[in-house]
Formats: C-alpha cells, sequence, structure tokens
C-alpha cells in the first residue's frame, strides 16, 4: 500500500533530496503502522512526536490504510 | 381613532398583568425561569438594577428582542423606574407573540425602596465607552464584558516576535493589567518583527520599550514589566496573581517550565511557537485538556528545532500567531466561544494552509496524568539537554539570552 506523509516544520530535512513539496509517498506493506512509516523516513521517534491523519492524533501503533495522508508535527522552539 | 395615552395605558393593562415588587421577588427566589429584563435607558441601568436583569431599553425593543430572548415562550419580568415604560413594553412583547410578560408595578425605584437588593455594574467613564463602544455592541462582550477584560491579569513571556502582537491587541481591549517578562534589551534585529520597539529604542529594556508603547495605546493598562530571566525560582511568583499565562518564549527549556508551572498552579497556558513560515497554537488549560507534555512529553535533541535566531522567520508570521494567542487569551477572559483546548492551529503560511486537529490528554504524561513524576520544578535547561559540554553551546547560549 501507499500512504502520502507530510512533514511540517523542522521535520521537513527529512524529504528526499531535491523534493518540491512537503511529502513523500511511502510504499509500505500492508498493516504497517504509523511508527514504521516514520522509520522509513528515517525520522528519529524522538523528533516525531505528533502524528495526525484528518484532524485526528494517532499513536505510533496505529495501522495506516492504503491511500491515507500522515502528517508529522514537531514542536517549534521560536517566538521571539 | 386616534390613541391618547390613557387608552394605551387602559388596553396594556388589559393585557399585561402587574405584579407588586414582593410578588416579583417571591417568584425570583422560587427560581422559576423569570428573565428580568431592564427596559430602561442605559444610563440607567448602570446607575443600578436588579441583579441578573437583561437591559433592553424600549427604543431598542423590538429592534432586539428577538436576538435577547429568543425563545417567545421564556416568562419575561420587565421593569423601568416606575412602572409605566414596562407596562407599554410589555404590551409591546405581547403584541410581538411573547406568551408570558408582566410588568413590575412601582418599578426599580419602588424596588429600591423596599430595602431589595441590587446591583451596580461597573461605571464606565465617557472615554471609555467610547473606547470601547465595538465592544459594547456586541452582545457576546458588552459592558459585562469589558469589565472582564478590564479586571483581567494577563502575563506574558517574552515581550518579542509573538508578545508583541499580543500584547497589542490585548492592550487595545483593554486588559487590564499586562504583565511582560522579558530580560532582553531592544536590538536592531528586532524590528523586522518586534512590533512593539522602534529604531530610536535600541538598547532599552524591551518591558521598558512595551510599556512606552502599550500606554500610550491605551492609558487604561497596568502594564508590569519583570525584566529578568524567567527560572523555576522565580516563576511561582512571577505567575502568581495572573488570571492567563501567554507562552510566547523562544526556547524548549523555557516552554516546559512554563507548562509545569502552569499545569502545578491550575493556569491556562497560551502557547504559541514558529518557525521560519510556519506556526502553531493551542490552548493547555490544566483539568480541562492535554498540557504541553503530553504532545511532547521530553523535547526534541538539541539542536533539532532551531529558534528564530538560528533559522530565521519571516517578520510577519508572528504576528499572525500571536494574534491568535490574543484572540484566544481574550475568548478564556471573557468566557464565550470555544477556546483552542484540546485542539491546535497550525499555520504553513507559503501554502496557506491552515490545519486544526484535536489533541489528546495522556493519561501517562509526567505533569499532568494520573500519576505524574513531574511534581516540582526542576533544572529545564538540564532536562533539555542544555548543559554546557554536550556539543550544544549555541543552542544553550541562545536559550539563556531568551525567555
Amino acid at each position: 500500500m501507499r500512504v502520502r506523509v507530510k512533514l511540517h516544520g523542522t521535520l521537513r530535512k527529512y524529504l528526499p533530496a531535491g523534493s518540491s513539496e512537503n511529502f513523500v509517498e511511502v510504499d509500505l506493506p500492508n498493516g504497517a503502522t504509523v511508527g514504521e512509516a516514520v522509520s522509513r523516513l528515517a525520522i528519529p521517534p524522538a523528533h516525531a512526536k505528533m502524528m495526525v491523519s484528518g484532524n485526528e492524533q494517532l499513536e505510533p501503533t496505529a495501522v495506516l490504510r492504503d491511500g491515507q495522508e500522515l502528517n508529522l508535527f514537531p514542536p517549534l522552539a521560536g517566538g521571539s | 381613532m386616534a390613541k391618547t395615552f390613557k387608552d394605551l395605558m387602559e388596553e396594556a393593562r388589559r393585557e399585561v398583568p402587574e405584579w407588586s415588587t414582593d410578588r416579583v421577588r417571591q417568584h425570583l427566589g422560587n427560581g422559576n425561569g423569570y428573565v428580568l429584563l431592564d427596559v430602561r435607558e442605559k444610563d440607567e441601568y448602570r446607575e443600578g438594577h436588579l441583579d441578573g436583569a437583561l437591559s433592553l431599553p424600549r427604543g431598542f425593543l423590538e429592534i432586539r428582542a428577538e436576538q435577547t430572548l429568543p425563545d417567545k415562550a421564556t416568562p419575561v419580568i420587565a421593569y423601568c423606574a416606575g412602572g409605566t415604560r414596562s407596562l407599554l413594553a410589555a404590551k409591546q412583547l405581547k403584541d410581538m407573540g411573547y406568551e408570558n410578560v408582566v410588568s413590575m408595578t412601582g418599578g426599580y425605584t419602588a424596588w429600591k425602596n423596599a430595602g431589595f437588593p441590587w446591583k451596580q455594574d461597573r461605571q464606565f467613564t465617557a472615554e471609555q465607552l467610547n473606547r470601547y463602544s465595538r465592544h459594547f455592541m456586541l452582545p457576546e462582550v458588552g459592558e459585562e464584558g469589558q469589565a472582564k477584560l478590564l479586571d483581567a491579569k494577563v502575563l506574558l513571556v517574552g515581550a518579542g516576535g509573538l508578545g508583541s502582537p499580543t500584547a497589542f491587541y490585548l492592550a487595545a481591549a483593554g486588559v487590564g493589567t499586562i504583565g511582560l517578562v522579558d530580560h532582553d534589551v531592544v536590538d536592531l534585529s528586532n524590528l523586522q518583527r518586534q512590533i512593539l520597539h522602534t529604531n530610536d529604542r535600541i538598547g532599552m529594556p524591551k518591558v521598558e520599550s512595551a510599556r512606552l508603547t502599550l500606554t500610550a495605546l491605551n492609558p487604561d493598562v497596568k502594564v508590569i514589566g519583570y525584566q529578568e530571566r524567567l527560572s523555576s525560582e522565580n516563576i511561582m511568583q512571577l505567575i502568581e496573581g495572573y488570571d492567563v499565562i501567554v507562552d510566547g518564549c523562544d526556547n524548549f527549556p523555557t516552554r516546559y517550565l512554563v507548562n509545569d508551572a502552569c499545569v502545578m498552579t491550575g493556569k491556562p497556558n497560551v502557547h504559541g511557537s514558529i518557525f521560519q513560515f510556519e506556526g502553531q497554537a493551542s490552548v493547555f488549560y490544566p483539568g480541562k485538556g492535554p498540557c504541553y507534555r503530553c504532545l511532547f512529553p521530553e523535547p526534541p535533541p538539541p539542536g533539532a528545532a532551531p529558534s528564530c535566531a538560528e533559522a530565521g522567520v519571516l517578520g510577519v508570521l508572528p504576528g499572525l500567531v500571536g494574534c491568535v494567542q490574543a484572540l484566544e487569551t481574550i475568548k478564556l477572559i471573557l468566557g464565550v466561544g470555544k477556546p483552542l483546548i484540546g485542539r491546535m492551529v497550525y499555520f504553513d503560511t507559503l501554502s496557506m494552509e491552515l490545519r486544526i486537529h484535536k489533541l489528546r490528554k495522556d493519561p501517562n504524561c509526567p505533569a499532568c496524568g494520573t500519576h505524574p513524576t513531574v511534581t516540582k520544578l526542576i533544572d529545564y535547561e538540564e532536562f533539555c539537554g542544555l548543559r554546557a559540554g554536550n556539543g550544544a553551546d549555541a543552542a544553550l547560549e541562545h536559550a539563556a539570552q531568551s525567555a
């Protein structure tokens, strides 16, 4: 199955080189989890804490389905 | 045939029951769901009224009745100063379909003379009536809401990119006391976004510059500057006495410090954070929704989430996110709308995508979970891996400079 993973903020550095968009299509075996998608992109789990699909937050153990869009949000430090 | 005043009064008396002040008091005490409607002019109402009475001056009766009392089955007790205007107003309400309307004989004068309780709202000056006139027009704010704003005390952590627009709009709205914590001084590189400050104030403490700007905008506002670095040692003393804390800082140690102190004291924490072209905002309200640690139990590794000074920021971005923080703060003070509790708004300004997603409260949260492990304030620089000697010197130096 294929899922679209959108990377926001500081996580964009994990997009494949040359990406012009903020997402990457990831091919995963059926039944793969959110954590596996994060791992496939070589994102350290400590960097990707807030995982959202639709408007719902997901656990790393949540099972993805074909065509699903997953958004990964990092904490942002800036403010001044 | 044209009707005389006497004809109109007799006609009204035939249709509208008149209750004595004693009977009104008895009914109100029984909790029968009656709505008290004060039909006198606004200035009469301001001088004193029955507790809980809605103000609907007779001149606006037909125009605003259905907005003020949408359910025409609601039982209504109308009163004025002496009982005449309310009788005519009650008749008019009957004609508009209100099923159960009575008029209080003797009006507010008789009520007060009987020694029954009455209430005087905050007395606004003529200047305030003009300054906040657009707020007074909104039923969600009105005079009661404006009084709440003037009585409110809000502490802003940081008088920089986010703190600038937040402070500006809170001051304009008439938030009576604004505290600002920032130990820094105005630098030329701040002025691309930190709109509280000006070119001629370079080198001036930011809290002093903010005070000058905010009091020039609205002399109603008391601005208290704390030119110090927020720390585990001083935060409890600083936030004490404030109703809402607004996090507009620029580093993780302070964000975790503010979160933990707010969880421990039960104070709402209006969060905003930014990175280059993106920003996020939420309201962490202890007991009502998740806290910052429910989302991010631990900070990212040092250097993984750079500050504005390290990564750059589009100057207008903190304007957008800081305004959301001001708006959420005002909603909390007024108790209106649906605050961003348990939700996060995320802006990507380059694509102009705005996402709002739900946030989950983590039962295992170390700060607000069922068995919290963070029960006292800690060393937040160490917690964030920013102690010298771990290869994160640049981040440490920046964190130490920004609060």
